[in-house]
């Protein structure tokens, strides 16, 4: 498991709201603001594509040759 | 003019969009249109046969269309109906707010109708999310074994659930995966537990409704890519390790889970054809448990779940069949 996953403490007030599932919770502190790019960063080999694809000015994106290439 | 475009309906991110588009680049598909979650769409024109969306400087005809990919996402018109304001009757605006919502949804659902009658379709816009004991349920119909399962709110049902054996407890909808960089900077995950005895003994008589399952006990995790008919199955040998042993989405990130290519029986094959043709997807991702007494255990279908892993495991090179698939 991560070992950055700690199991959040929920009082006996607090557990009573709570349906099974999330009696136990996991959690872990986020990257920064500015690595949030955490896909990015995990598959470095898409990095360039990835960019490419986010920052395009056209959402829709006809890809062939003009966005991706 | 023959329909020659393919279109693929996505997020910004997806990582398998892109590829699949690099593999229809590939083999020589040049008219490729990638519609993410975000796009603004211009004008939008719709009758009882065809449609016409028109974004930037594109156009999309549905006479044009030869093949589509729901890939992810299907809020499109969202933006096309935005909130309204009225000076000194809040109530109306709301009201009309309220109804443009489902005024979306509708529309929504006949474009997605128009799309799926007349082009051949990879997905299904409206089924990316599945309710979990409803297809259970389907999967039972088409000959598959499943766990059972109880949706209760007392400790006195819990009670009988937990006479089965080993029981586990996972959200019917999605689990939480919540990463908060607002406020706490803080991410929340949660998984599928088991119901311990100690944890039991300190729930109230009543509790908020629960989805509870009998843990069948596993020899290893199955992970099937289903793509119209065909599969392609990775073995999870998640059982030895503690940390994975009840979810291996807790990933032993020092000793990680050996995943080898698996081939599903012919009979598990049949019935998850069966269930697919029943739900009216032809794509998705099945979670099986091989348990200790050799049976298949469906689990659940993932419509829009990552393949990548099991793609690149395996080496399937399912990227280059779904783009065989879209190109026809």
């Amino acid at each position: 498991m991560d070992p950055q996953l700690t199991i959040v403490s929920f009082t006996p007030e607090e557990l009573s709201q709570l349906s099974l599932c999330f009696q136990t919770v996991y959690t872990k502190p986020t990257p920064p603001a500015k690595s949030q790019e955490r896909t990015l960063k995990f598959l470095p080999r898409y990095s360039e594509r990835l960019r490419m694809t986010v920052a395009s000015p056209l959402p829709i994106s006809k890809i062939l040759g003009e966005v991706i290439s | 003019m023959t329909a020659n475009t393919i279109l693929i309906f996505s997020n910004d991110t997806d990582i398998s969009t892109t590829e699949v588009m690099r593999w229809l680049e590939h083999i020589g598909e040049k008219n490729v249109i990638r519609l993410n979650t975000s796009a603004p769409i211009e004008r939008i024109h719709m009758d009882d046969d065809s449609f016409e969306l028109v974004f930037s400087d594109q156009t999309i005809l549905s006479k044009d269309l030869k093949s589509i990919w729901f890939r992810r996402g299907n809020a499109w018109f969202d933006g096309l109906l935005q909130k309204v304001t009225l000076t000194g009757r809040p109530s109306l605006a709301q009201g009309i707010s309220d109804i443009y919502v489902e005024e979306a949804r509708r529309t929504r659902e006949y474009f997605h109708f128009l799309l799926t009658r007349n082009v051949r379709s990879l997905g299904h816009p409206a089924k990316y999310d599945l309710n979990k004991p409803i297809v259970l349920a389907l999967a039972r119909d088409a000959g598959l074994r499943t766990p059972r399962f109880s949706i209760l709110n007392t400790k006195q049902q819990l009670q009988k659930c937990m006479a089965w054996g080993q029981t586990i407890t996972k959200p019917v909808s999605n689990g939480l995966y919540l990463w908060d960089f607002k406020c706490e900077q803080t991410a929340y995950f949660s998984y599928t537990e088991r119901v311990h005895e100690n944890s039991f003994e300190q729930l109230p008589e009543r509790f908020p409704m629960s989805f509870v399952q009998e843990e069948i006990e596993k020899d290893f995790e199955v992970r099937t890519f289903f793509l119209d008919g065909e599969v392609y199955s990775m073995a999870i040998l998640s059982q030895e390790d503690a940390t994975t042993s009840v979810d291996f989405r807790k990933y032993n990130w020092e000793n990680p889970n050996r995943m080898v290519p698996f081939e599903i029986p012919p009979c598990v094959v049949e019935s998850s054809r069966t269930l697919f043709k029943s739900i009216g997807l032809n794509t998705g991702s099945l979670d099986f448990i091989v348990g200790k007494d050799g049976d298949f255990y469906f689990l659940e279908i993932n419509p829009i779940g990552q393949y990548e892993w099991v793609s690149r495991i395996c080496n399937y090179q399912l990227d280059r069949k779904i783009a065989h698939w879209l190109a026809g």
